[in-house]
């Protein structure tokens, strides 16, 4: 049996139900204290859903893909925005970026840096890419050895950039200089080298140059890789044959032209994917990771 | 068993004798769901009661909400955050008489700024930090140029200066970043000036702590002239020789971003 109430009103009209109301199937059903309207099931909503307002303002609809979020007991729900990043299909986002400093410790002020002393060597040997760390025989800052993950199985691209201070330790002779490369690993592979001469055009001392070099791969592949930056020492120019420093002060006397701070060098590794989503974490199950 | 169905065709006010015109139902207080809320429907296809872990994300002031899963990318959130990014210009510059030979020396981490630092007054900027352990990224680059009646060389220093507090209130900067620089060749030689410098909030050394409400430091970048050779005039940021530069190729830029940590 079916019993069916049908109200009708002319437009414009209203019903006003002052009291505690409630939606039930169940005679004893009662309201609970402090509640207005108690519905004892589901309902359905076909149409917006406004939060706030009164008689005369309306409610605020939220802006498109807002959130309707709980404000506590004492206050009703909001709409608000979630902040998290809005993926868009192929297009690159930053997943990973993160600048270091070639300290020897955390918190320490003592640089890595390498300094070579003179060899002699005249190595005039060009660098292939993808050369193994050990047959180009550059040494590493070990400082600068950090690792990173790409995370998307879709397009990646690495940015790789490595900034330091070389010095020679020159005093008095003109053309006094040296040659070197600089090489950025990515898994022990060489992604990118720079070959470079650092050399005293006048008889000033402690000559030096500001170096700054960027490696970019792409398509690397899912996975965790590690970022090296080694260099090497090659060819001595004008009979040069004392130290080069790099990211380390090597002109005697000692700090008086520059010293270790001032030539510190800085590594900075951003990751850019195309994120895959069907991989994607649910926001309410994000645990952020501890960097 | 007694079902009930009532269809009430009106607007309905609960709690209220002046029920907002455009809505069908308004709830002036509390409401109570025992249930689920099924979203949409129709009057024959029930609306969607949204999948597990599915939020109602609204539809905007002209289209109904709906249940939907909001995901982060893999990986997200495992390294630092960019929080702030602004970058900053300069088109004065420093010309040559703020720049006189200030000697060779050193200059070491944490120094207060000297009266041989002259300020790039155009890149001094605040920028805010909500967490301790964040890691600041400065990139300034400049152009600076000689001239001489011969050929010679002048080298110079660009360094990086903090202080707490806001622009219009910080004073105590101290010297965080610094790279040095040379120039040689003839009348009207110019170089590029490059200063990358990582700041990291945690450490002792850098020791910039954020602070819920945010805290505040200013950056400053300022250049000295360290030997001047036999140099008549010398620019950092502004052209002494106009016939190879113009103000627009000599300008200062600063770019300062945040990373922080979650």
């Amino acid at each position: 049996m079916k019993n069916l109430f049908h109200l009708s009103f002319l437009i414009g009209t209203f019903i006003n139900l002052p009291a505690q109301v409630a939606i039930s199937s169940n005679p004893a059903y009662t309201v609970p204290a402090g509640v207005d309207l108690s519905v004892d099931g589901s309902i359905t909503v076909r149409d917006k859903i406004y939060a706030g307002g009164d008689g005369t303002t309306l409610g605020n609809p939220g802006k498109a893909g807002q959130v309707l979020v709980s404000q506590g007991p004492e206050l009703p729900p909001k709409w608000r925005t979630l902040n998290i990043p809005n993926i868009e299909e192929n297009a690159f986002y930053l997943i990973y970026n993160e600048p270091f400093t070639d300290y020897s410790a955390d918190g320490s002020e003592t640089n890595e840096g390498l300094s070579f002393a003179a060899t002699g060597l005249t190595d005039n040997a060009p660098y292939n890419y993808d050369a193994t760390l050990t047959n180009t025989g550059f040494t590493t800052i070990n400082g600068l050895t950090k690792s990173f993950t790409v995370n998307t199985t879709n397009a990646s691209q690495v940015y790789i950039t490595f900034e330091a201070v070389a010095q020679i330790n020159n005093t008095g002779t003109v053309w006094h200089g040296t040659d070197y490369a600089c090489g950025i690993f990515v898994d022990d592979k060489l992604k990118s080298v720079r070959r470079v001469t650092l050399q005293a055009p006048t008889d000033a001392g402690g000559v030096f140059m500001t170096y700054t070099q960027i490696a970019l791969v792409g398509d690397l592949g899912q996975g965790t890789y590690t970022a090296k930056v080694g260099c090497k020492r090659l060819l001595n120019l004008s009979g040069y044959n004392s130290n080069l420093g790099i990211a380390r002060q090597v002109y005697t006397p000692v700090n008086t032209n520059l010293n270790n701070f001032m030539a510190k060098s800085s590594l900075k590794i951003e990751v850019y994917e195309i994120p895959n989503m069907d991989n994607g974490t649910n926001v309410l199950d994000f645990v952020p990771p501890t960097p | 068993m007694t079902l009930f169905f009532i269809s009430i065709k009106a607007q309905v006010g609960i709690n209220t004798d002046t029920p907002n015109v455009d809505v069908t139902l308004d709830i002036n207080g509390k409401t109570n769901v025992g249930q689920r809320i099924y979203l949409g429907g129709t009057d024959l296809e029930e609306g969607n009661p949204g999948e597990d872990k599915e939020l109602i994300i609204s539809g905007g002031p002209n289209a109904e909400p709906s249940w939907e899963e909001k995901k982060l990318p893999q990986g997200y959130g495992q390294s630092f955050t960019m929080t702030y990014m602004n970058t900053y210009y300069d088109e004065n510059g420093l010309g040559n008489s703020t720049l006189p030979a200030s000697g060779t020396g050193v200059y070491t981490r944490g120094e207060s700024i000297g009266a041989d630092w002259k300020e790039i007054s155009g890149l001094t900027n605040d920028f805010v930090l909500y967490k301790t352990g964040s890691k600041v990224n400065f990139m300034f680059q400049t152009t600076a140029q000689l001239t001489s009646s011969a050929s010679t060389s002048v080298s110079f220093a660009c360094g990086l200066f903090i202080a707490p507090g806001k622009k219009e209130t910080a004073t105590t900067f101290t010297l965080r970043g610094v790279r040095v620089g040379v120039i040689q060749g003839t009348s009207g030689s110019f170089n590029i000036v490059n200063l990358t410098s990582t700041l990291d909030g945690s450490a002792s050394v850098d020791n910039l702590p954020g602070s819920a409400g945010g805290t505040w430091y200013t950056a400053k970048i300022a250049c000295r002239a360290r030997n001047r050779g036999a140099s008549t005039l010398f620019g950092i940021g502004t052209p002494v020789d106009t016939n190879y530069l113009n103000q627009d190729m000599a300008r200062s830029s600063l770019n300062i971003f945040v990373l922080e940590k979650w």
